[in-house]
């Protein structure tokens, strides 16, 4: 698995590569992403190739999001389809996440963050 | 005036005519006479007057002079007063101040003879202390008594006393040798005054008769009163030098004490420091012999001695050897003043010997340990009086810090001498604890062995008695109580027991067979506890042996009969049933789906109870076999109920039936029954449901005295699956996608309309995260035990189905959610059953555990 990502500004934008993320490759995007979530304090996961995610995906979603809160940083989500949305919403996560419908918006969000 | 009457008589009679006669002839004589009389008068007062005043001038004159040398010599006596009294200011010791004072008055005064005396302890008498004029050999020597001595006179008066002819003398006697050798006539004296108590008496005499002025006496009382104050100044600095003397002595024989380790050096030690820092000239410490001539015995020692002990044989018997100041100290307890040797009528054996080496004075304190006489300090000063009081008192305390060492260092010594002996009787003391020990140490070894063995024993009963517990509900549930079968077609089952508190007997079992059969067997072991539960469990394997063996028989792969089957297996146990003097109640029902007729042996059970969907009516359907373990060689009889759709079978046990309510009332067949009617619409499970409510709430409490079992079945319309697929995964994660794929491929290709894509999505996640967790947790440690995947569609649902051999899922075990975002798995049995609408568990006929999704088709 290997992530593209590119910055806009101070926000760096990767997009997940897979169709599907399960039990079976749940860890290796964790793995996969780690440097992105130390290396970065705004970063945006583009989730518009997803078309299932389990409860082990939302896991690994769950991890980035707790790791850049950590290190005070902030995850963002994008490009959610609406399967993959309602699973969010199944499980509450909508409101723990950030979600956007697109990149752009996503990417604006920080920029009207104060911090 | 009479001289003036006689003139005028003489110039009566000699001028006056008639001469030589006193008469009177012319009354002109009258007149002249009368002249006379007033002018001699006249005359002679002017000269008296005149006499008078040149008296009194030269008496005023006199006076005059008189008054200069009077207050010549008044500043006299003040100069010598004053220069007196800065002599007596000085504090240098060598100026004896009552010489001093009598010289000085008997030059201001010039009087022949100027005394002090001093006023003798005892008050008896005063000792001339100095004198001028007077012999030699008096001084110091002579006294004068105080009751009749003029000395004496002036100490009892308020005033000075003035004697003006001492041979007149009425106030006091005076002394022969006053009046007869030194011939004094007049005298004065006046007290010479301190603080306590007069000092004595200052005294002037002369020879010659004399008148003392005011002046003169104030003079006197002048120089007695600086006197006075010089000697008590003085005597309050000799005392003051004295407490010192004394304190430091004190204080360095307590120095002495700290350091000291033997009792005659101490002792010797601080005889030492009183002679030689308290300034005194000899003492000793000696110790009271207790028997015998009670002799006191010097141990120690310091100062001018000069062999005076060895003669002086000091006792404290009260004899004359021991009525000495010592003797008496130790008799008495008190301590004892001699202040002059040489009068003291006790020191009479010593006086001599004492005065010869210089002792005037003694002081003797008892030395007391453990409030018993020891002994006593004496101590000698060489002035008489040597000891005045707040030195006595202080060397009083220095005694009483003595009797404290010697007790001291007695203890200290004892103190050794006991730990000595402490240590000799420790050591000996240690090795019998020893000893002791060890063989309290064996003992209690032994003990807590026995202890440590009983309470083993003890908790090994306890986990006995409790693993006994525990295996009999196992046995219950798992080897009794079976699960009935969920997915037989035709046939809705529901099964509830609730285990009394005693282990039962209670049991029931399934058969499902391939031709729409489904056998169960229902019964109760008679007895309690483990023994029922194993005969339970016996007897459960002897019917699936029987029904084993006689299907094995059955060439046509026809059942057998359920007769058979109970005649069989009661053949097997009933020798073992009647050695062990229990039965068992049993019902054995076949459920034939194909014939829809109902089989059943009744063997002593309490019936079967069956609801006739088309009538609404109950009956209670008896067999009337024997129970099991009767009789040997008993053939079973069986009969056969037809039955139809939506009729309802109850099997249930007599805890149901003879449950009692707290009026003992038994709840009752026809309350079952009645139970049953009224719950007629409701499926298996919650028909079973409302019967234990009922139960419970007939009996009033929640618990029952007898296992609870209530089996409940329903025939329901055979369903028919539109549509039916099947997949064998293999057991890794990676065959997930696959399960999807399947799910989905099976939902949109259904006869008739596909299935909506929220519901596929949802089926999909829902099989995705069931299998996940059969891969994650049913397989551990077996890798790639397959899963099988069905799938069947029906008119009104679709239904998927995953069978795995492993550890079943218990999701009763799985803890909610937590979806704050804090924890990041724990979603997948929550995700499965958000996304269908049925979920069960349940160990299908072939023992793999199975997973029920189901999803109800939108219309």
């Amino acid at each position: 698995m290997e992530i593209t990502s590119d910055k806009t500004r101070d926000v760096t934008v990767a997009l997940v590569p897979v169709e599907e993320l399960d039990a079976s490759n749940a860890a290796e995007f964790k793995r996969v992403i780690a440097p992105l979530l130390d290396t970065n304090t705004r970063l945006v996961l583009d989730l518009s190739r997803l078309r299932f995610v389990d409860s082990s995906g939302l896991g690994a979603f769950i991890s980035c999001l707790r790791k850049m809160n950590a290190q005070g940083g902030d995850l963002k989500l994008c490009g959610l389809s609406k399967q993959v949305r309602a699973l969010f919403e199944l499980v509450r996560m909508h409101r723990v996440f950030d979600i956007y419908g697109t990149r752009d918006a996503a990417v604006n969000a920080f920029a009207t963050i104060t911090k | 005036m009479a001289t003036s009457v006689l003139a005028m008589f003489c110039f009566n009679f000699f001028f006056l005519a008639p001469i030589n006669t006193l008469t009177i002839a012319d009354p002109q004589n009258w007149v002249a006479l009368t002249a006379f009389i007033i002018t001699a008068s006249i005359a002679g007062h002017l000269s008296v007057a005149i006499k008078r005043r040149a008296a009194e001038a030269e008496a005023g004159r006199e006076e005059a002079r008189q008054a200069e040398s009077e207050i010549r010599l008044l500043a006299r006596l003040q100069a010598a007063v004053a220069e007196f009294g800065q002599q007596a200011l000085q504090p240098d010791p060598s100026i004896n101040l009552p010489n001093e004072a009598v010289a000085l008055v008997a030059q201001t005064l010039g009087v022949e003879y100027c005394n002090v005396f001093e006023l003798l302890p005892d008050g008896k008498s005063l000792i001339l202390r100095s004198g001028v004029g007077w012999k030699e050999g008096l001084i110091g020597n002579a006294t004068a008594d105080s009751m009749t001595s003029q000395a004496g006179y002036t100490l009892r008066s308020e005033v000075p006393v003035i004697v003006e002819d001492m041979r007149s003398e009425t106030r006091f006697v005076p002394a022969a040798m006053i009046l007869d050798e030194l011939s004094v006539t007049s005298a004065m004296s006046v007290v010479i005054p301190t603080r306590q108590a007069p000092y004595g008496a200052l005294g002037a005499h002369t020879r010659k008769r004399r008148r003392f002025t005011q002046d003169e006496v104030n003079f006197l009382q002048a120089v007695a009163n600086v006197l006075g104050m010089a000697i008590e100044r003085r005597r309050a600095d000799e005392a003051l030098v004295r407490l010192n003397r004394a304190h430091r002595a004190l204080s360095r024989c307590n120095e002495a004490l700290i350091r000291a380790t033997d009792e005659s050096e101490w002792l010797e030690r601080v005889c030492g420091i009183i002679v030689d820092e308290a300034g005194y000239r000899f003492c000793w410490v000696g110790k009271a012999e207790q028997v015998g001539e009670m002799a006191v015995i010097p141990i120690a020692q310091a100062g001018f001695d000069d062999g005076y002990l060895k003669t002086a044989n000091i006792t404290w018997a009260d004899t004359d050897r021991g009525r000495g100041p010592t003797g008496r100290c130790i008799r008495t307890g008190e301590t004892q003043l001699t202040n002059d040797v040489a009068t003291d009528l006790a020191m009479g054996p010593w006086r001599s010997e004492a005065l010869k080496r210089g002792y005037a004075s003694i002081i003797a304190i008892p030395l007391r340990v453990e409030s018993k006489p020891f002994g006593a300090l004496t101590i000698y000063s060489s002035e008489t009086e040597g000891f005045r009081a707040e030195e006595a008192e202080l060397l009083g305390e220095l005694a009483g810090d003595l009797s404290y060492g010697i007790t001291a260092l007695r203890t200290r010594k004892e103190h050794e001498r006991a730990q000595e002996e402490i240590r000799t009787l420790n050591a000996e003391l240690e090795q019998r604890v020893i000893a002791r020990t060890t063989q309290l140490q064996t003992a209690n070894k032994l003990k807590d062995e026995i202890l440590v063995r009983e309470r083993a024993a003890a908790a090994e009963l306890a986990e006995a008695h409790e693993r006994e517990a525990k295996i009999g509900f196992k046995i219950q549930q798992m080897l009794l109580l079976d699960r009935p079968p969920v997915d037989v077609p035709g046939l809705r089952v529901a099964a509830l027991t609730i285990p009394s508190q005693r282990v039962d007997g209670d049991f029931y079992d399934f058969f499902r067979h391939e031709n729409e059969c489904l056998d169960l067997i229902v019964a109760d072991v008679m007895g309690k506890g483990i023994p029922a539960a194993l005969l339970g469990a016996a007897t459960k394997s002897h019917f699936t042996e029987a029904l084993c063996h006689l299907m094995a028989l059955s060439g046509s792969g026809k059942l057998p009969e359920p007769w058979e089957i109970v005649t069989l297996a009661h053949a097997d146990m009933v020798r073992h049933l009647i050695d062990l003097e229990s039965f068992v109640t049993l019902c054995y029902a076949r459920l034939d789906l194909g014939t829809r007729r109902l089989d059943l042996v009744d063997c002593g059970h309490t019936g079967v109870i069956q609801l006739s969907a088309g009538t609404g009516r109950c009956e209670m359907l008896h067999g009337d076999n024997l129970p099991l373990g009767i009789r040997e060689g008993e053939i079973y009889s069986q009969i056969s109920i037809p039955f139809e759709p939506q009729d309802v079978l109850l099997f249930f046990s007599d805890g149901v039936t003879e449950a009692r309510n707290p009026a003992a009332e038994l709840f009752g067949v026809d309350r079952l029954t009645e139970c049953i009617r009224s719950n007629n619409e409701l499926e298996p499970e919650p028909l079973v449901e409302a019967i234990r409510k009922a139960v419970f709430a007939f009996c009033e409490s929640d618990r029952l005295t007898d296992d609870f079992t209530c089996l409940a079945i329903k025939v329901v319309e055979k369903q028919i699956p539109l549509a039916h697929a099947e997949i064998e995964l293999r057991g890794n994660l990676d065959e997930l996608s696959r399960a999807r794929e399947f799910v989905r491929t099976f939902c949109r290709n259904l006869p008739g309309a596909p299935l909506d894509e929220e519901s596929v999505a949802g089926l999909q996640l829902a099989v995705n995260e069931a299998a996940c967790n059969i891969l994650k947790h049913a397989h551990k440690g077996q890798a790639d035990l397959p899963i099988h995947l069905e799938a069947d569609a029906f008119d009104g649902q679709i239904s998927l189905r995953l069978h795995h051999f492993g550890d079943p899922f218990d999701p009763s075990t799985v803890s909610p959610p937590v979806l704050d975002g804090s924890r990041e798995s724990g979603f997948g049995v929550y995700l499965i059953s958000r996304s269908v609408d049925e979920v069960r568990y349940y160990r299908d006929e072939r023992g793999r555990n199975c997973i029920v999704l189901v999803k109800v088709r939108k219309a």
